[in-house]
């Protein structure tokens, strides 16, 4: 799969690949384009095992570095898009 | 894991190069004489269109021992201590000239026919060759110039130097503890298929281990074994000369004559075959089982038959599969009778060899334990049978303790061992234990899939990721069925499924056809 610039666009791919992805992954991408602070983390279906898989595909896939237990002390998606727009490159 | 496991396979160090060997009569070929006289004219050894009887072969053995020691007289080299390569091509000359040398006691290091010469000159320099038997021109870069003619296109390749090698010491005066003195003292040598390392090793052993590996009397026999010319490969040459100084016959294949075994299986009426799991795929891919004898029967040493396998060949050919756990250092360790080849989970390698007794280490992990599983830790004593000029039949005997052959097992209540994968495959991906071959289980059960190869890429914040590396059938789009692949494996492992699926090309493996999963795992390593 081609890496993505957008952190928006990353993120939806790598939750796309995860063992139990969240449903309408086409509106959580607008969602997170538009309001990404509505949203938590919960809401995107991460609990500890998403997160673990959503990490690795964000390494694997895009690029990302960006470990399970970062993620965990977050809170909203739009902290996360943060992190994954800064995080480093593989 | 306990300090008191050898970790070690050697009993005692050993030096490189061998110390001298004793006077060669009276090691292998004079035990070998002793089997030739029960029944001469038996038939020894087929090989292309040679069919040579047993007091055939010793005549040639014994031709070649002198033609050799005449070529050494000559360069004034009166003892043997240092190690021989040899180089040859696929012929009769070199079979016998190799089993001669082998049968006299000298520590060989085959070097391996399709290898390219760069490959010949690092296992010359790595292993301290001194000298080489070859049949042909030798590259420069093994840093051998002189030459002796031993016979015909043969010579003995050597250093420029004079070659000085020690004289043999005297021949053992009081018996089996002599014999042994010497036999712990002198080394032996062999390339292993690389199981652990991924790669073929280099194997040093005393020389008593190497006649050990070579006899095997626990080991059921068979009447005439079909062979390929591979004996580079420790476990290989083993199971050809056991044959022979079991005064039974050798079928010897060359190695371009390799599809064509059902054809010489049943020219040469051989019963019992040697195979590895690659070549039990061929033969059902291609039906062979309406080509082979049907009496034949096969064997296989490989550490893993998987159960679909077995399935698919007990389907088609019956109960005609007989399966060990072995390796190149310690032999079979196991014996599994045909009829079981599905048993239990249908991973069994049978019962242990009466010589042999499995423990496991008590340090295995919690997460294995929970599953019946261990890391194998294995005694096996070793028998060995010499025949000495002066002191008749000697026989020796050493139990190797707290080995490990780096396999996991389980333990049914009937006695039967289950292979549950090889310590160094399987990996913890975070808290949790993954074997690469629930992976390829799973992967190689679909059609689109040709080749699939499990392993963990190393990561320092995960332990090891699971990853496979696949060749799809010809004509498929990778496009469309790595995707479907992907969510087939998550449906069936969960969030222990392989993160990522690798389409390949060919799959990375060592020269004895098994996967470099750790190359692979290299490859691809996380951060």
């Amino acid at each position: 799969m081609p890496a993505c610039a957008d952190p928006v666009d990353q993120l939806i791919a790598a939750l796309a690949s995860i063992s139990l992805p969240p449903p309408d992954l086409e509106s959580l991408g607008d969602t997170l384009r538009q309001d990404p602070g509505r949203l938590s983390l919960v809401d995107l279906g991460l609990d500890s095992l998403g997160r673990l898989e959503t990490c690795i595909a964000l390494e694997i896939e895009q690029g990302v570095l960006i470990t399970p237990e970062t993620v965990a002390a977050l809170h909203g998606a739009d902290q996360l898009l943060r992190r994954i727009a800064t995080a480093p490159r593989v | 894991m306990s300090p008191l496991v050898q970790r070690e396979l050697l009993p005692i160090p050993l030096p490189l190069p061998p110390g001298p060997l004793p006077a060669a009569g009276w090691m292998l070929r004079e035990l070998y004489r002793l089997r030739v006289a029960e029944d001469p004219r038996r038939e020894a050894l087929r090989f292309s269109d040679h069919t040579i009887s047993h007091a055939e072969l010793l005549e040639h053995l014994d031709h070649w021992q002198e033609r050799v020691q005449d070529a050494l007289s000559r360069i004034g080299c009166l003892g043997s201590d240092r190690l021989w390569g040899v180089c040859g091509g696929d012929t009769v000359e070199n079979l016998l000239l190799t089993i001669s040398q082998f049968f006299a006691g000298r520590p060989l290091l085959l070097l391996p026919l399709h290898a390219g010469e760069e490959e010949w000159a690092s296992l010359v320099h790595r292993a301290g060759v001194g000298a080489v038997f070859t049949d042909r021109p030798l590259p420069a870069a093994l840093g051998m110039e002189r030459r002796t003619v031993v016979e015909g296109d043969w010579q003995i390749w050597t250093p420029p130097e004079p070659l000085l090698c020690a004289p043999p010491p005297p021949s053992p005066g009081d018996g089996a503890q002599q014999v042994r003195e010497i036999l712990d003292q002198v080394a032996g040598i062999a390339l292993s298929s690389g199981t652990t390392t991924g790669v073929p090793a280099i194997q040093t052993s005393s020389y008593f281990e190497a006649l050990a590996m070579l006899q095997q009397p626990e080991w059921p026999s068979s009447r005439r074994m079909l062979f390929t010319f591979r004996m580079q490969f420790g476990a290989s040459r083993n199971w050809a000369l056991r044959t022979l100084l079991e005064g039974a016959t050798l079928c010897c294949v060359r190695v371009s004559e390799r599809l064509e075994l059902p054809e010489l299986a049943g020219r040469f009426e051989a019963d019992t075959l040697p195979v590895n799991p690659t070549y039990l795929e061929e033969m059902l891919a291609q039906r062979l089982d309406e080509r082979f004898p049907a009496s034949l029967v096969f064997v296989t040493g490989t550490d893993r038959v998987p159960a679909g396998l077995r399935r698919r060949f007990h389907g088609r050919f019956g109960p005609r599969l007989t399966i060990a756990l072995a390796n190149s250092r310690l032999g079979p360790l196991t014996l599994l009778p045909p009829d079981q080849l599905l048993a239990h989970d249908g991973e069994t390698v049978g019962f242990p060899l009466p010589n042999v007794r499995f423990g496991f280490d008590p340090e295995t992990p919690p997460e294995w334990q929970a599953q019946g599983i261990g890391e194998a830790v294995v005694a096996k004593t070793l028998r060995v049978r010499l025949q000495h000029p002066d002191h008749g039949l000697i026989d020796l005997e050493h139990t190797l303790e707290a080995m490990r052959p780096g396999d996991l097992l389980r333990l049914w209540p009937d006695g039967l061992l289950s292979f549950a994968g090889r310590a160094n495959d399987v990996f913890l991906f975070r808290s949790v234990l993954v074997s690469p071959h629930e992976i390829e289980d799973l992967l190689s059960e679909d059609s689109a899939v040709q080749e699939v190869v499990g392993f963990g890429a190393p990561s320092s914040v995960y332990g090891a990721v699971p990853m496979a590396a696949l060749r799809l059938r010809s004509g498929l789009d990778p496009e469309q069925e790595l995707p479907r692949l992907r969510r087939l494996c998550q449906d069936a492992m969960g969030y222990r499924a392989p993160k990522a699926l690798i389409p390949m090309e060919a799959i990375p493996r060592g020269p004895s056809g098994k996967p470099l999963r750790r190359e692979l795992g290299r490859l691809h390593a996380l951060s």
